[in-house]
């Protein structure tokens, strides 16, 4: 049987292209490792938070304390009437005349000498000012005073 | 055998004198130390707790301060507004109560609909 000369020198030379391309491959990973390091970086905290808010929330604390939850907020100056039970009926810092015709509702009178006019006493809770008098105040329970 | 040698040895020769070549005309450049790397952690979200809304004394149409707690307490920067549509305003964390002012712009309670808070550090 005839020798193949040229059959032995083809392995070889494979074998010496596998080597060498380990030795490239292990040489890349190595450097990489070297140049690529871990930071150290610390947990940290970010957000964004959202709720409804409900009339009864914006309530003074000593109307939710009295029984009145509200519902529904009305506001104004000067008249100021209550359109619904268990309602929240703000005034402003002039002189106001704030009124209920439906016996559950929190009045927020603010500064000025204000008039309250509920349905019963009792039923209807009245924040008033100092300046109120309290000839102005029929009806409605005073449950704070302020400013 | 001595003819195959001779052209390799010349052109070893002559990559060697190539890269002498090279060498003397490239001068060292002074690189300083530097530093490069990657990192990563994951973000937490704030806890807002125990919110009150506080009305306007003297003109309680407006609202006048929004107050809750935020944990972990050591957000450095809040905000908070009381209407989508509505004006941010900058709030003060001490040690995790947090108070935003809402007078300037003023809002009316009627407007006051939804509290969103972004907290960071």
């Amino acid at each position: 049987m005839a020798r193949r000369p040229g059959r032995r020198t083809t392995r070889r030379q494979q074998g010496l292209f596998w080597l060498v391309l380990a030795a490239a491959v292990a040489f890349g990973f190595v450097t990489t490792q070297a140049f690529t390091a871990s930071n150290a970086v610390p947990a940290t905290n970010i957000g964004q938070f959202s709720q409804a808010i409900t009339p009864a929330q914006l309530e003074p604390a000593e109307c939710i304390t009295g029984g009145v939850t509200a519902t529904s907020i009305v506001s104004g100056t000067g008249t100021v009437n209550a359109t619904a039970a268990n309602q929240l009926v703000l005034g402003s810092s002039a002189v106001d005349s704030l009124t209920d015709t439906f016996g559950t509702v929190c009045m927020v009178g603010g500064a000025g000498s204000d008039s309250f006019q509920g349905k019963n006493a009792g039923g209807d809770l009245c924040v008033v000012s100092t300046a109120t008098t309290a000839g102005n105040i029929k009806k409605c329970t005073v449950v704070a005073t302020r400013p | 055998m001595r003819k195959r040698f001779f052209p390799i040895a010349l052109v070893v020769l002559a990559v060697l004198a190539g890269a002498m070549l090279g060498r003397a005309a490239t001068a060292a450049n002074t690189v300083p130390t530097g530093r490069l790397g990657q990192g990563s952690q994951a973000t937490a979200a704030y806890t807002i707790s125990g919110v009150s809304y506080s009305l306007d004394v003297n003109n309680p149409r407006n609202v006048a301060q929004v107050a809750f707690t935020v944990s972990p307490s050591s957000a450095r920067v809040v905000t908070a507004r009381l209407n989508n549509a509505g004006s941010w305003y900058t709030c003060t964390n001490t040690a995790g109560s947090v108070t935003c002012a809402t007078t300037s712009p003023a809002i009316a309670a009627t407007s006051a609909n939804n509290l969103t808070v972004v907290a960071s550090q």
